[in-house]
């Protein structure tokens, strides 16, 4: 088990991340079993911002999270960078927690209701022990400004501020340990269309400008085609339509893709 | 079209409403002269941004704000005979109102409905508790409003939590048309819901205000929804309303930067027509 090496590869033409036959699944109260994600199979290359799309109980949060490792998996497995990450254990595990991080649709429920704008950002740092004291305050300051936040924010808690605002911590505390790969489980669709916009823009931006992965979890395919390289539609734990987000946007051939893109308003 | 519009009856009519929380530091100002008419049959739609006032909008027209506010302006209620001002009704006459004429549907079902009551016992208080019906004539209302948001009779017997988000939402729109309203106020009905859910609930609405004829006051921050079933669209910021008019009108000639960002932001946010299907 503990044979992997110290060091990850690093091949830069091979996916960073690989699901292979993935599955997830709940046992139910007196018995039986709900299979969340059943079967499903997919590549993220290094700098692509996948979409998975798909209505609300349809698998997608379940996902994101086995591909973090932060659920069991029933079956199937995960490989970034070349290692399945079930079999990842201590400084490995550590090191791949760092690399790879999510964001959360619900910024009001994700931040800790007591503490300072400035403790929540930095507290990765802290637990991951990459940076203290001043140097942490920096590099909260330096994140707070990349995510376009007021650094004078920092001693604020997150009931002072907007939902947008919020949304920017959430993704600020995401982005301090400088991750490849982040999960953004509907990180928009808790806020008003303005918002949503500038934030949409904003992970854009912070993806394009590191080459960063994404796996984009949204219920809303107008927002999918704003990021999106590729788009995976899901149904009832299964990828049921895969392909460039033009394709798939333009000529759609799954009914749940068609039925998708016919919810998005024609303004 | 504005011969019918000058025919339909208004039913609400908001002139110069002020509300501000009072608190220690002071009176905080909500709404600053708000003028709005609410007219039968039509939806108005409310949009603007959070904390722009338009909640604070919506309870003071069922008389549900907290006690710490100054209220000054009013609100008439129309009825084909006779009007009155809401805001000088006494507790004991809002009661015919609330619930009966001016309804409400929120916009967390999760949070509205009662966790411990089945859907069934918390629609018969909505229809009336003691209106005097049988129970088997109750049992018949009770799965005629669900069949009338598209539900299944059995919706009755399940609690909140075993229903999907849609769902709930569905019974509180049951809850809300219970009483054939004159006026239903939806705040932020399916900003709470996935696309799909959404498009539905909107067509929902719009259907059993075509069957029911209640005017609607629809509130959102979602311009594109507005686009969707308004007939009229008020722009609010800041507690005033800053832009009304026709939906049409309001969509393709903006007048205010606020309204010219919020349709923007919406176009951005929607995709060509599908060609192709």
């Amino acid at each position: 088990m503990t044979t992997a090496p110290a060091k990850m590869t690093n091949n830069a033409d091979a996916p960073l991340l690989a699901a292979r036959d993935l599955r997830v699944t709940y046992s139910r109260r007196g018995g039986g079993t709900c299979v969340a994600v059943d079967g499903v199979t997919f590549e993220i290359a290094r700098g692509e911002t996948l979409g998975l799309v798909g209505e609300s109980g349809c698998g997608k949060t379940s996902l994101g999270r086995a591909l973090l490792g932060l659920i069991p998996v029933a079956g199937g497995n995960v490989t970034f960078d070349g290692q399945p990450i079930e079999q990842l254990r201590s400084t490995v595990l550590r090191k791949f927690r760092r690399r790879a991080q999510l964001i959360f649709q619900d910024a009001a429920a994700s931040l800790n209701p007591r503490m300072r704008v400035g403790a929540i950002v930095a507290d990765p740092l802290r637990v991951h022990g990459m940076a203290r004291g001043k140097a942490a305050r920096e590099r909260v300051e330096a994140t707070l400004a990349q995510v376009g936040l007021d650094v004078a924010l920092i001693n604020r808690y997150p009931h002072e501020l907007s939902g947008g605002e919020r949304q920017r911590v959430d993704i600020a505390r995401a982005l301090v340990l400088d991750p490849e790969f982040l999960v953004c489980d509907e990180p928009v669709s808790a806020v008003d269309a303005c918002t949503r916009v500038a934030l949409l823009d904003l992970l854009r931006s912070l993806q394009r400008a590191h080459q960063r992965s994404y796996l984009f979890i949204t219920h809303d395919l107008a927002a999918a085609s704003r990021m999106c390289d590729r788009v995976a539609v899901m149904q009832a734990g299964r990828i049921v339509e895969l392909g460039a987000t033009d394709r798939v946007l333009s000529n759609p051939q799954h009914p749940c893709t068609r039925q998708l893109r016919s919810a998005v308003p024609t303004f | 079209m504005g011969a019918d519009e000058q025919d339909t009856q208004t039913v609400v009519r908001i002139r110069d409403l002020r509300v501000a929380y009072t608190g220690e530091s002071g009176s905080t100002p909500v709404l600053n002269g708000v003028n709005l008419d609410l007219r039968a049959g039509m939806t108005t739609a409310l949009v603007g941004a959070s904390g722009s006032g338009k909640s604070t909008l919506a309870l003071s027209l069922m008389r549900l704000l907290p006690r710490d506010v100054e209220v000054s302006g009013t609100i008439e209620r129309i009825w084909l005979t006779h009007q009155a001002n809401l805001l000088a009704f006494p507790e004991w006459r809002l009661r015919g109102i609330r619930g009966e004429e001016i309804t409400m549907v929120f916009q967390s079902p999760g949070a509205a409905l009662d966790p411990v009551m089945r859907i069934g016992s918390q629609m018969r208080e909505a229809v009336g508790a003691c209106s005097g019906y049988s129970r088997r004539q109750m049992r018949e209302i009770i799965a005629a409003l669900l069949a009338d948001v598209e539900l299944d009779a059995s919706v009755a017997r399940a609690y909140a939590h075993e229903l999907s988000g849609g769902m709930q939402q569905r019974v509180m729109i049951a809850m809300a048309i219970a009483n054939n309203p004159d006026l239903l106020i939806a705040d932020e009905p399916t900003s709470a819901l996935d696309v799909t859910v959404q498009s539905r609930i909107i067509a929902l609405l719009k259907r059993l205000q075509r069957e029911y004829g209640f005017s609607m006051l629809l509130i959102t921050h979602d311009i594109a929804v507005a686009a969707q079933v308004a007939d009229e669209i008020a722009v609010m910021s800041q507690g005033r309303i800053v832009e009304c008019g026709a939906r049409a009108e309001v969509l393709e000639h903006p007048q205010h930067a606020l309204t010219r960002s919020l349709v923007s932001a919406a176009r951005a946010l929607s995709l060509e027509p599908m060609d192709k299907v």
